[in-house]
């Protein structure tokens, strides 16, 4: 017990005092709680105590002038049980919206550093019409079980990332899970991940955030277009109520945790994708929950007349690179890793996180310098969408210390095009399959450097991307205008559902010659979640509203697509199989491979001939390893016609296997370690719009 | 929370009724550490028990950690399912031993004894 863990002071029938300062945010200390937080204009800070049952005002309690230290106040409160109170906070402060000070006395704020909050404890429940304070901060048991769970340390180039939305993965009546929608309904389809071959997991966001933000009726369906995707932060320290199925009894980190444990067990890691950019405060007109009233200035970028920047899109943006936000950045991340075993993050529109407290892009930003140096954050993945709304494209140029990824754009722009059969993109497709040397080469980076996508959250899914031309995002309400439209795709004929067998064959293999060259090239794939079952969003690209069947994964889609399914997971097996795919530099012709061919070497229909103005693209890749050589030769015809290859000599007593070939109908579209025949011939016909994937096999025993 | 315990031979039998919260867990522990030190296979009868908070599922853990330690067998029988669903979720569940009735967790523990 501590010399100084007494009552000094009795404020509004609750016996406290002076608290401690550091760590901000609510503490668990014998026989009470620890409140901490700061606000750099606040002249008075109430500490507004709810009972957790009824909502009923507990106490005000008002922290004396002698509990602040510099900015920070705090006080500990005696005989608190964390179990039947939540809180807020009174700022009392300036309101002069021209000097950039926006605090509001009359409303209670939820802490920024909320470790747990309550008021959409279960998602979609209605919101009383009478809410007042919709976010009420609660404290919960820190320590957890983790029964020795450690780092996995997966290296970059050996991840395959799937992204997944948390409730979008099981909420489907087909998924069978006992707590569809949810963490625990995650940790019953880890049987799914691990056979199809993932061995990392990025979560869209997954802080707590407000379902019901912007949200209206939808005219086609007349359901409730909702915030479902999340990207709007209310609490950067909780995760998600409403994810939970604990969440109507406030157990929501415990069960977060546990997913987290599972998921380690199972040897996949765990990315979050994160906002960093903005809050779900909006601008002038949106609603005061948390940061405006605590400390607009400090928090929010703001123009000279206190007007709020709007580099995220959505209404405000947040003052990365002001010490201060700065330091809660770390210290959410820092959190995030050390208290729930996350294994890296995705900063979502991170080049928001480059700009100073004016929106001007710095060249050496503290907040990226300072995570990418910071030692708790040593062994995390860090990803950056290295654009924002504001017009800063980074892509190539994201001040990167050496240690954040990026998601590669032109990855998913020029591997689209080439695969819809446009012309003039073979040396585009060899650049980001020798992992985007153009991009990552000049600052020594390597393929690690490149998150390797065709499909994602934004835009089609991969099912969409070969049904249509066009966005069709009407259900969201803003006249299809919402969504990108360069979206690089091609419908195989027929826009949209289609019936005849040979439209749906070419989808399918269009499927899978993007899923192969994904899983070939160099830098780290990632994967939709869906994609490897034809999940379709009826052509809407930007389904950040709708929670319904347009995005749940319908798992009945396994059946009915089990050959997309079994060769998605052939595909990435094959990538395991092959560390040559996997090496963590750019290859270069002059480098000696294996078997006599260089690191990379590219080919036409005949070897060393590549012909960089049409639409096929060979390549070999090689490499000794410690098993022995590995060679593998990929190539890709998207042209209307077949083709035919002369494929490059192997030395005697070595023959090329074949591994995968997407013009072949099941079985026999891939195979599975050593079980695809040696090829007898040097010659090789490759089908229109498709591709194949060969492995120098011994054919004689040495 | 009330916890009424028999003992028999070779067996403690501990009927747990009511809420084990934040406020009722440090008793909880405390009678069933006690307990521990006199019996080597103690039974913790669920079948009244309402509510098991965050805070008990840790008393638990604790309870069961210190059994372990003191070479004694604890487990649960009668979990109500509620309890049990909030267990498996929150992740502590599968290291206890469990019966679905009082009298196999005791036929059990008395063979084994």
């Amino acid at each position: 017990m501590r010399i100084d863990h007494y009552p000094t002071d009795e404020i509004a029938g609750w016996r406290v005092r002076p608290g401690r300062v550091l760590p901000y945010g609510p503490t668990l200390v014998s026989g009470g709680v620890n409140f901490s937080v700061f606000s750099a204009v606040a002249r008075g800070c109430t500490l507004v105590l709810f009972d957790k049952d009824s909502g009923r005002l507990l106490a005000e309690i008002e922290l004396p002038d002698a509990y602040r230290v510099g900015d920070v106040w705090a006080i500990t409160v005696f005989d608190l049980d964390p179990e039947c109170f939540t809180y807020g906070f009174r700022i009392d402060g300036p309101n002069d919206p021209r000097a950039g000070h926006r605090c509001s006395p009359d409303t209670v704020l939820l802490d920024t550093r909320a470790r747990a909050i309550t008021g959409r404890d279960r998602w979609g429940a209605t919101p009383p019409a009478d809410e007042t304070y919709p976010y009420r901060a609660f404290v919960v048991p820190e320590d957890f079980d983790w029964r020795g769970d450690s780092a996995l340390k997966h290296a970059t180039e050996d991840l395959v990332i799937y992204e997944l939305h948390v409730r979008g993965f099981t909420r489907h009546p087909s998924s069978t899970v006992r707590h569809p929608g949810t963490y625990a309904g995650l940790v019953d389809k880890i049987p799914h991940l691990l056979e199809l071959g993932v061995n990392c997991v990025e979560l869209l966001p997954v802080f707590e955030f407000d379902e019901f933000e912007l949200s209206r009726p939808n005219p086609l369906t007349g359901q409730l277009n909702m915030n479902y995707w999340g990207y709007s932060t209310v609490g950067f320290f909780a995760p998600k109520a409403g994810y939970a199925a604990t969440g109507p009894v406030g157990m929501q980190c415990d069960e977060f945790k546990t997913m987290v444990r599972a998921l380690h067990a199972a040897g996949i890691e765990v990315i979050l994708d994160v906002v960093f950019n903005h809050t779900c405060e909006g601008d002038q007109r949106g609603p005061t929950i948390s940061f405006r009233g605590f400390d607009n200035k400090t928090y929010y970028m703001l123009t000279a007349d206190g007007s709020y920047y709007n580099f995220s899109g959505c209404g405000n943006s947040l003052n990365c690179n002001h010490p201060v936000v700065r330091a809660m950045v770390l210290e959410c991340l820092r959190f995030w890793v050390s208290e729930y075993h996350i294994d890296g993050f995705r900063f979502d529109a991170a080049a928001i996180l480059g700009r100073d407290p004016w929106g001007a892009p710095l060249k050496n930003p503290p907040l990226l310098e300072s995570a990418a140096a910071d030692p708790v954050l040593k062994k995390c993945k860090l990803i950056a969408e290295a654009w924002d709304a504001g017009g800063l494209y980074q892509l190539g140029n994201f001040p990167n210390y050496g240690r954040f990824a990026e998601w590669n754009g032109k990855f998913r722009d020029e591997v689209r095009d080439f695969l819809r059969g446009e012309s003039g993109y073979a040396g585009s497709l060899a650049t980001r399959l020798a992992g985007s040397p153009d991009l990552y080469q000049h600052s020594g980076r390597g393929p690690r450097a490149s998150v390797n996508f065709i499909t994602c959250h934004d835009g089609f899914t991969l099912r969409d991307l070969v049904s249509y031309n066009a966005k069709h995002n009407e259900a969201n309400d803003e006249g299809n205008r919402d969504g990108a439209d360069d979206n690089r795709s091609w419908n195989c004929g027929v826009e949209g559902d289609s019936d005849a067998p040979e439209i749906l064959a070419l989808r399918r293999r269009q499927s899978k010659n993007a899923l192969l060259a994904l899983c070939v090239a160099r830098g780290t794939p990632m994967l939709l979640m869906g994609d490897e079952m034809g999940r379709s969003q009826g052509g809407n690209n930007n389904a950040y509203c709708h929670d319904s069947e347009m995005n749940w994964l319908d798992w009945s889609l396994a059946k009915r697509e089990a050959e997309l399914l079994r060769f998605t997971r052939l595909a990435i097996a094959l990538r395991r199989r092959h560390p040559v795919l996997r090496l963590p530099w750019h290859p270069h012709g002059d480098t000696p491979g294996a078997l006599g061919f260089a690191e990379v070497s590219w080919h036409g229909q005949e070897p060393d001939q590549p012909d960089w103005g049409s639409r096929l693209v060979a390549v070999v890749f090689a490499a000794q390893t410690v098993a022995g050589p590995d060679v593998v030769y990929f190539a890709w015809n998207s042209a209307l016609l077949p083709t035919e290859l002369t494929l490059p000599t192997l030395p005697s007593g070595w023959s090329w296997a074949l591994e995968a070939n997407t013009a072949e109908a099941a079985p026999h579209d891939v195979f599975a370690a050593s079980e695809g025949p040696l090829l007898e011939t040097q010659r090789l016909p490759l089908g229109a719009h498709s591709s194949v994937l060969l492995g120098a096999r011994r054919s004689i025993e040495c | 929370m009330n916890i009424s315990i028999t003992r028999e031979s070779s067996i403690a039998i501990a009927a747990i009724s009511g809420d084990v919260t934040h406020a009722t867990a440090p008793e909880f522990q405390q009678c069933l550490l006690d307990e521990l030190t006199r019996s080597k296979n103690l039974v913790l009868d669920f079948s009244e028990l309402n509510l098991l908070t965050s805070s008990g599922l840790r008393g638990l853990l604790l309870l069961h950690r210190a059994a372990a330690d003191g070479d004694c067998r604890l487990v649960l029988a009668a979990v109500p399912d509620a309890v049990r669903d909030v267990m498996e979720i929150t992740g502590f569940w599968d290291q206890f031993g469990h019966y679905p009735s009082l009298a196999e967790a005791r036929a059990a523990l008395v063979e084994s004894a």
